[in-house]
């Protein structure tokens, strides 16, 4: 989860600090609609999990994220 | 850092992340965007004055709104001829073209020549043509690396559908990669130097236990993948780069293997030096060092032994350091990379193709100081002569090369592309002077660079610089007596001079001093200026013949 995190934090160009598993899509201005894509795209590559075409923008969380990373979802 | 700006008619944002670090990058807003930025004089564009422009056009975007196949050829043209239009506005710049990749998506007939190749035929040609009259424009071949990766992992449709972004994070690494090579070999940042250990490196197993005819090297199979790693550097040898041996070996072992071995691609002749020893290696690279008078930052150094590594490693930290690994069969990979990494190179330059004959003259010139008396005794008997005069058409790709990598002897440190080279050449108030260097052991090549700026009847050095190896041999005395010569017979009453100093360039700090020029300010960094009138000329030194070119 602390290495999610850290992924996330470095494709949003911001301190790991300053997000966590709560942070929501558009409450941070590094989060908005283009880097969500790029997290989609770069999530799908790094942890070779696929992330449905109509669930993208349903993605509000970062814990809706991590669902998928841990395979929760598919 | 550099500004870079990416032209594209799709969403290519991703890319940023991938290049920020090595440059500033401007991204025109907006769908579409790209080519009103191009035209708008007062558009982002225009303002942020890139250094390095990529095209990066995704056709398949574009040919998605035709229906037949004129409509296409029609938007070929268009694109290509707006691809002129950035080409004519951007003269200065380093402007990349992609290749294109037209993917058939419709539902047609089959069995028949499929558009997509003739339209990519087409692009092709033309941009073969760009780069050919343009030395500024490069290709940035997006085709070859999506055949090399494959269309299913290069696209990605799912973020087509939801951005416009045609490309997989896989091909926007693979793109970023590409453009940053690219950069890097045409502004010539490269090492000078690989150095390479024998056995289990270029050949298999031990030739001292071995011997000459039992080592693993052949036309086929095991001993194939070693005769593939010799075939890579003997082209990166060709390219220019200076390749030398050292190894923990008897001389004579090693003779045999390369006089008498069949299979060896390399020959001695090859090499710049060749250190067979018992020593540490790193005393020999410092040794090499300092026969090739090059830092050690210039050198690269392929081991299969990690111990060798690491002990260079602790000595000279600036070497880069690559390993072949024995237990992979795609060795030669190891020296396409380093390729890329260490020595990108986009042309070949004459001095280029001779440069291991000139180093090794070098070494026989340092054997003749050894045997005479002084060194006006030395610089006579190499018989040395200077030919120089103003540079032609010609000359401009090595002068750009020369501002590009000339640290030590360079009094500014201006570094000029071909296309400024050209540019400053052809303006009236500038003058490029260049020299040429030949003696009894060989011809150097172009190895001398000024140009001064004239005003009236006063001018400026932009730039004086000498390539380091024809350092000691009072060229530059020779030269300048030239042309401050050339100077005063055009009318030229005032000389002004400049000393920018770099973290490398202290050899010349005293450069103007020595000819007589008068400080008339320094800083508290060490940069200086200079002013001389022109009363008199400098003596020319005896030992050297001057040909006016």
């Amino acid at each position: 989860m602390d290495e999610f995190l850290d992924f996330v934090s470095v494709i949003l160009g911001v301190d790991k600090e300053s997000i966590s598993m709560e942070t929501q899509y558009g409450t941070i201005p590094e989060w908005d609609s283009m880097s969500h894509l790029r997290l989609v795209a770069e999530i799908e590559d790094k942890y070779d999990v696929s992330i449905p075409f109509d669930r993208v923008w349903q993605i509000r969380s970062l814990s809706q994220f991590y669902d998928y990373v841990k395979g929760k979802e598919s | 850092m550099t500004r870079l700006s990416i032209l594209s008619n799709v969403n290519v944002d991703i890319i940023r992340s991938y290049l920020d670090k090595k440059f500033d990058i401007y991204l025109p807003y907006g769908y579409n965007a790209w080519f009103s930025e191009v035209l708008d004089e007062s558009s982002g564009l225009i303002k942020f004055s890139p250094e390095v422009i990529v095209v990066l056009i995704d056709v398949n975007a574009a040919l998605d709104k035709c229906s037949s196949d004129s409509g296409r050829y029609s938007v070929i043209n268009e694109l290509l001829s707006e691809i002129n239009v950035v080409v004519q506005k951007f003269q200065s710049c380093l402007v990349l073209v992609n290749t294109i990749d037209v993917v058939n998506r419709q539902i047609k007939p089959i069995g028949m020549i499929d558009i997509g190749k003739v339209l990519e035929a087409k692009w092709n040609a033309r941009l073969q043509r760009l780069s050919k009259e343009h030395q500024n424009v490069r290709i940035l071949d997006l085709k070859s690396s999506i055949e090399g990766i494959g269309r299913r992992k290069f696209y990605d449709l799912k973020m087509w559908y939801l951005g416009n972004i045609p490309y997989s994070i896989v091909g926007f690494t693979e793109i970023a990669n590409e453009i940053e090579l690219l950069w890097r070999a045409y502004f010539a940042q490269r090492k000078k130097c690989l150095v390479i250990d024998l056995d289990n490196t270029i050949w298999g197993g031990v030739v001292g236990e071995d011997g000459y005819q039992n080592i693993i090297l052949s036309e086929s199979k095991e001993g194939a993948r070693y005769r593939d790693i010799q075939k890579r550097i003997k082209e990166l040898k060709d390219l220019g780069i200076l390749i030398a041996v050292i190894s923990k070996n008897n001389q004579e072992d090693v003779r045999q293997v390369f006089s008498k071995n069949k299979y060896m691609v390399l020959k001695l002749k090859d090499f710049v030096a060749v250190k067979a020893n018992w020593v540490e290696k790193a005393k020999n690279l410092g040794e090499l060092a300092n026969e090739l008078n090059l830092n050690p930052d210039s050198f690269v150094f392929l081991d299969d032994n990690i111990v060798e590594q690491e002990q260079m490693a602790s000595i000279f930290p600036d070497v880069a350091i690559i390993r072949i690994d024995g237990s992979s069969f795609y060795s030669e990979r190891t020296l396409i990379d380093a390729y890329k990494r260490y020595f990108p190179t986009l042309t070949v330059t004459k001095e280029d193709r001779e440069r291991t004959e000139q180093y090794k003259n070098n070494r026989k010139r340092n054997e003749l100081v050894l045997n005479s008396i002084n060194i006006g005794d030395y610089l006579s008997k190499l018989r040395i002569e200077l030919s120089i005069g103003l540079a032609s058409q010609s000359d401009f790709e090595r002068i750009s090369q020369l501002t590009q990598k000339t640290n030590q002897f360079n009094l500014t440190t201006r570094r000029y592309t071909v296309a400024m080279i050209d540019n400053i050449a052809n303006d009236s108030s500038h003058l490029v002077f260049i020299g040429r260097v030949r003696d009894r052991y060989g011809d150097e090549g172009l190895v001398w660079v000024c140009i001064i700026e004239r005003n009236g009847d006063s001018a400026i050095f932009d730039s004086v610089l000498m390539s380091c190896r024809v350092m000691g041999r009072k060229i530059e005395n020779a030269a300048m007596a030239y042309i401050e010569g050339y100077c005063k017979k055009i009318g030229i009453k005032m000389l002004h001079g400049e000393y920018l100093k770099t973290s490398k360039n202290a050899p010349v700090e005293d450069f103007f001093e020595k000819f007589d020029y008068r400080i008339v300010q320094e800083d508290e960094k060490g940069n200086k200026q200079y002013e001389k009138e022109l009363t008199f000329t400098l003596p020319f030194p005896k030992e050297i013949k001057l040909v006016e070119l």
